[in-house]
């Protein structure tokens, strides 16, 4: 586990949001606060509104209503919905980053994989070509691939290797805050161990705040500091991530949590 | 410092039931009424026979289990957390400085070596990572887990060699308060009296002790004062 301290101000502060689509609801009245350093695991099943509630939650998606409260670098608290696109464009090249859990969504497949993390750097005004390949390739190492890869396209790379790309391209930029959706899905296990073990390393060191949905409990277990468990679009049960899946309160809680095959 | 007058753990009039909703909404009462305290520098066992909600207590303590009612008073630093209602974010303060936890067993994360594991804690804290390294290679050693196997992850370690690990890393920082949940039942002699003495240094240096110990003669002499839980009646 990861520990953090008692902060004063909340970096995200969401406020009863909620999406539809027509009549369906998709995910509604979640309000929660995260502090700097916290990590966020949302889980629940397929279907339990977790993705809309990221998307909404990274501006991928405009929700229905409610609030989504930044502390801004440069403003201080900004709702993200009321910035204008080229703002919420700027948010997310420099202070977001965004895991998707296809690689493919999240990588530019037709450039080298230096040119993918490279690219990020050049977007916040990095200008000069040596200094920009030298942080590619330093960020290749952290994330575990061969630097002599670093001129291949991603498309000639397995699936745990574009997916540590993928969060290399993100965690270049040192973003204050980072948004996975099934960060180690579709992966063999002894990829994800690889893949788990990078991420908590990385999250730990640089500080970060992450927002991690996953529907795998042990995910959650071993890189989230607080867990929301959404059943239906809503939230049915928070708190401390051990508290939750040792001790869960809610009827559905304590289904998934028994649920989980033990090896 | 006054041992007998510096209370770290006030446990207060705390209740626990489990409620198994997906079992007909069973209701498990496991202890109510529970009122402890513990002061620095010494070393309480909690005692009664398998089933009468030890480690639930011991859990609660350290905010892993809710509990129904009452308070649980940790001091942390000059300040008072009631771990029964603190956020989240409270609670991982206080599991950072204040109160060292060892499990029954260990949970081991894929990839990482014994040696980080234990260095963990201190690591988080901001301690300098060789000089973590080297203080939990000083108390593997001490515990007598084989330096070969430091680097690696104790997945595949035998159950006392994982006991160890998890003592090591429980140990590795000085916390003011620390919970060890049977950490001798499977170690054999030498080991059990290593522990021992850790446990007995740690209250020298005014640690406040809750303990889960079977063995009489680990309980003797660590000079620890009883706590006895008893059976509640099952509902029906």
């Amino acid at each position: 586990m990861m520990t953090i301290d008692i902060n004063a101000a909340p970096l995200l502060s969401v406020q009863n949001l909620g999406k539809d689509y027509g009549n369906l609801v998709a995910c509604t009245d979640v309000s929660f606060d995260l502090w700097p350093g916290e990590v966020l695991g949302i889980v629940g099943e397929s279907g339990s509104g977790k993705t809309t509630l990221l998307n909404c939650l990274s501006a991928q998606l405009a929700p229905s209503r409610g609030a989504v409260i930044y502390d801004t670098r440069v403003d201080g608290p900004r709702d993200i919905l009321e910035m204008t696109e080229s703002e919420r464009r700027l948010l997310m090249r420099t202070d977001w980053g965004l895991v998707r859990q296809n690689p493919r969504d999240g990588l530019r497949l037709g450039v080298s994989a230096g040119a993918n993390v490279g690219e990020r750097l050049m977007a916040v005004g990095a200008r000069h070509y040596g200094d920009i390949r030298a942080e590619a390739a330093n960020w290749l190492q952290k994330v575990e691939i061969d630097v002599g890869r670093i001129d291949n396209v991603p498309s000639t790379f397995s699936g745990g290797m574009q997916q540590r790309l993928q969060i290399a391209r993100n965690l270049v930029t040192e973003p204050r805050l980072v948004f996975m959706d099934e960060p180690t899905g579709g992966l063999d296990v002894s990829v994800q161990a690889r893949l788990l073990d990078l991420l908590r390393g990385l999250v730990t060191r640089l500080g970060l705040s992450a927002i991690i949905v996953t529907h795998d409990l042990a995910v959650a277990r071993l890189l989230a500091h607080r867990l929301m468990v959404m059943r239906h679009g809503r939230v049915v049960e928070q708190g401390l991530t051990d508290q939750v899946l040792d001790d869960p309160q809610h009827p559905y809680t304590q289904l998934l949590v028994s649920s989980i095959l033990q090896p | 410092m006054n041992a007998a007058t510096f209370p770290m753990i006030k446990a207060e009039g705390i209740t626990k039931t489990f409620v198994l909703h997906n079992q007909g909404g069973q209701r498990i009462p496991v202890f109510s009424g529970i009122n402890l305290t513990v002061n620095a520098g010494e070393c309480v066992v909690l005692n009664g026979p398998s089933g009468t909600g030890k480690s639930t207590l011991m859990r609660a303590l350290y905010g892993n289990y809710l509990v129904g009612g009452g308070a649980i008073l940790v001091r942390h630093g000059d300040d008072w957390i009631d771990m029964s209602r603190a956020l989240p974010q409270e609670i991982l303060s206080v599991r950072k400085h204040t109160m060292g936890y060892v499990s029954q067993f260990l949970r081991a994360i894929p990839r990482v070596p014994a040696l980080d594991i234990v260095a963990e804690p201190l690591v988080a804290l901001g301690e300098d990572e060789i000089k973590a390294r080297t203080r939990a290679g000083e108390l593997l050693s001490r515990l007598r887990v084989p330096e070969n196997l430091w680097s690696l992850a104790p997945a595949t370690f035998s159950g006392g060699e994982q006991q160890r690990v998890n003592i090591a890393r429980g140990f590795v920082v000085d916390f003011p308060i620390l919970l060890l949940d049977e950490p001798t039942a499977s170690l054999d002699a030498k080991n059990r009296e290593t522990v021992t003495d850790m446990i007995r240094e740690a209250t020298a240096r005014g640690a406040a002790i809750v303990g889960i110990f079977h063995d009489e003669d680990v309980r003797d002499r660590i000079g620890a004062r009883l706590y006895d839980i008893k059976l509640q009646e099952q509902a029906a």
